[in-house]
């Protein structure tokens, strides 16, 4: 048994009063009656692959073409399934926009038109280049690397040789939107240094351009959609998808569309993920332990912490929707409807 | 009361430094000044370790989203990107921790026990003339106090002075001064691993061992015959997380070290560091050490800490258990 001492401050402040409402648990929220992009669709063939939605496993194959999405191995029923398959050992799935969605919450409230749009995404997934997806591994809650997208003046000092920039820019302005079942973070620099990797990738010789990110928050599924314009430089539209597996591990399977940006931009791009997941990785795992069971000590926030606030606050209200048994999209919820003018595509 | 968490030179100037004291996380870094500055490892924007950070013109600056802190009091000083007009206010701010450098030491205080400039632990002993200094750390799998215990019973196994064989033949009985017990033990010089029994009836140098539980501290002193000090060290032992602890020591060595050594030993001796304290601790030997002056550490006069209760797991006596009743008529 190791002895306890209790240091003593530099400075005599008063305790700050600690409220009910400002714990934040991520590893006590797991959301149901969403679907959740288990895997790419071309990853699932007819040997199984093994995915989980929080707690639960999923044995992802095909079956003369037909993606299944099991509790069992095929071959292999010999125990009781769980209500997430009423039983049957068979989740409600289907393939969108080159992903394969898989149901996780009650099946009878399954319903495809709660898939959300991806408006740069090929609905039928068809044409969809190999080297645009990848599939990256976050040692942390899904919900601790969703705040981390959220909050992207991060990415001047984690990322820097990628995006480049220690925080210097004329303005950085963020505002948001939200809706009982999304949240959507812009965020509009002007004034930054162009980033390393469109300069040396994409040809863009400007000193300064333009930024302006927009990200699509999906509260249930973590999917988020990401539309970040750069000017002078090129739209990377991107999907990631922080799909829990249990609470202190997510999978990100990666979607990029930058048909219009030019060679060899187009294809290295993505290949960048390797390299800024690592980075995120190194934050958010030591994030993880200490958000499991903290004593109440709010975290400190910035102006530019609004967007992060506000998921919080919706996350902990359809958790808490959900622990009365209240599983229900409210009428405000336009989980199908069109994205594009939300993501700045028209403009 | 100062409790010892790094030594000085594992703080560099411009650089980070985590350490532990238990399971309370620290970062060590010097300011502009050069002064040392220990804050909680824990940005308290989003919780990431500060020790991740960069030190940027004295001030350190977290490796998440930039937030920047003032190491003397922890007031956050910078956000990026905010405008020239924008306050931070005064409520943004990491944990800061009292602390102080002494003797090659780094400190923190203690709450509540008064530490003052008097009490700094980790000093070589007053009036010793020494000529030359090391230094080092290193993180055993062994817990702050077992460490402490096994160096009163066999600190053979704990660390070596090269030239030296370091004998379990107590010199009398613990000695205790203040919180601290000593134990004097036999040492001869040789070169070999085990040397000849007679040679322990000839030994001249003596190893003193003094265990300071409530600082976590152990100092050394390597004595010829006529007491005076070859050698002395400080160890520090931190406790750290899991059950492990961190050793921060230095060693002092006399200008007469060596002197009183055979030739042979002193020309061998010579070579290299003299004295190490063993970064990994061999479990078979601890198991097997015996106990000896460390029953003290649990006797009346010790610490509360001292006698915190080790786990103990109850085997039920051969005599206790039920057999068939041993009678007269079995008989």
């Amino acid at each position: 048994m190791q002895r306890q001492l209790i240091l003593e401050p530099a400075v005599d402040r008063p305790q700050r009063k600690a409220h009910a409402q400002d714990a934040w648990l991520p590893m006590e929220i797991e959301l149901r009656d969403t679907w959740f992009p288990l895997a790419h669709s071309n990853h699932v063939g007819e040997t199984p692959v093994r995915r989980a939605m929080h707690r639960q496993t999923a044995y992802l194959w095909r079956d003369r073409g037909q993606a299944m999405a099991t509790e069992f191995l095929p071959g292999q029923r010999s125990k009781a399934f769980s209500p997430f398959t009423a039983g049957t050992g068979y989740y409600p799935c289907c393939e969108y926009f080159g992903y394969l969605w898989v149901w996780y919450g009650n099946p009878e409230h399954a319903d495809e038109a709660l898939i959300p749009d991806i408006p740069f995404l090929p609905r039928d997934g068809v044409g969809i280049p190999n080297y645009m997806r990848t599939s990256v591994r976050f040692d942390g809650n899904a919900l601790l690397s969703v705040e981390n997208l959220l909050d992207l003046t991060h990415a001047d000092f984690l990322h820097g040789e990628v995006i480049g920039g220690e925080g210097e820019a004329e303005s950085d302005e963020i505002s948001f939107d939200h809706t009982s079942e999304t949240l959507t973070r812009v965020r509009h620099v002007v004034g930054k240094p162009v980033s390393p990797v469109m300069r040396w990738l994409g040809g863009v010789r400007a000193k300064y351009q333009e930024f302006r990110s927009t990200l699509h928050v999906h509260l249930r599924s973590n999917v988020c959609i990401s539309y970040p314009r750069f000017r002078p430089g090129f739209d990377i539209p991107n999907i990631q998808t922080f799909v829990p597996s249990g609470p202190y591990r997510s999978r990100v399977d990666q979607i990029f569309s930058l048909g219009d940006a030019p060679t060899p931009f187009r294809q290295l791009m993505p290949r960048m993920a390797y390299v800024v997941g690592p980075q995120d990785n190194a934050v958010v795992r030591p994030q993880n332990p200490r958000y499991r069971a903290a004593p109440l000590r709010p975290d400190q926030h910035s102006r530019f912490d609004a967007p992060g606030v506000r998921y919080r606050y919706l996350m902990k209200k359809l958790w808490q929707r959900q622990q009365t048994g209240d599983y229900r999209y409210l009428p405000d919820a336009k989980d199908a409807s069109d994205v594009r003018s939300l993501l700045g595509m028209d403009g | 009361m100062w409790f010892p968490v790094a030594g000085s030179e594992q703080v560099k100037a411009g650089e980070v430094y985590a350490a532990q004291v238990g399971d309370q996380e620290l970062v060590l870094f010097r300011n502009g000044g050069g002064d040392i500055c220990v804050l909680e490892d824990r940005c308290p924007h989003r919780r990431v370790p500060l020790s991740l950070g960069k030190v940027i013109d004295g001030q350190l600056r977290c490796a998440y989203h930039g937030w920047t802190f003032d190491g003397k009091d922890g007031h956050c000083v910078a956000i990026p990107n905010l405008d020239d007009a924008e306050h931070i206010p005064a409520s943004l701010c990491a944990t800061a921790f009292r602390t102080a450098e002494f003797a090659g030491f780094i400190y923190v205080a203690v709450a509540g026990e008064g530490a003052g400039d008097e009490e700094f632990p980790c000093y070589p002993p007053a009036g010793f003339h020494y000529e030359k200094i090391d230094s080092g750390c290193a993180v055993v799998s062994v817990s702050s106090q077992e460490y402490l215990a096994a160096m009163l019973d066999g600190p053979h196994i704990l660390l070596a002075i090269r030239g030296i064989n370091i004998s379990d033949f107590y010199i009398g009985d613990v000695t205790r001064e203040g919180g601290c017990l000593s134990v004097d033990r036999t040492a001869i010089w040789t070169l070999k691993a085990k040397p000849h029994e007679k040679l322990w009836g000839l030994s001249t140098l003596a190893l003193r061992t003094q265990v300071c539980p409530d600082q976590s501290v152990v100092r050394l002193q390597l004595l010829d015959a006529g007491e005076e000090i070859l050698l002395a060290a400080v160890i520090a032992v931190v406790p750290g997380k899991r059950g492990t602890s961190q050793l921060h020591w230095r060693c002092y060595y006399s200008p007469n070290y060596l002197r009183s050594a055979p030739r042979g030993v002193r020309l061998r001796a010579a070579r290299g560091a003299p004295f190490d304290v063993f970064a990994a601790v061999n479990g078979q030997r601890l198991a097997d050490l015996m106990a000896g002056p460390s029953v003290e550490l649990t006797v009346s006069g010790s610490t509360e800490a001292d006698s915190a209760p080790a786990e103990r797991i109850v085997l039920s006596d051969v005599s206790e258990v039920e057999t068939s009743p041993t009678t007269e008529e079995n008989l």
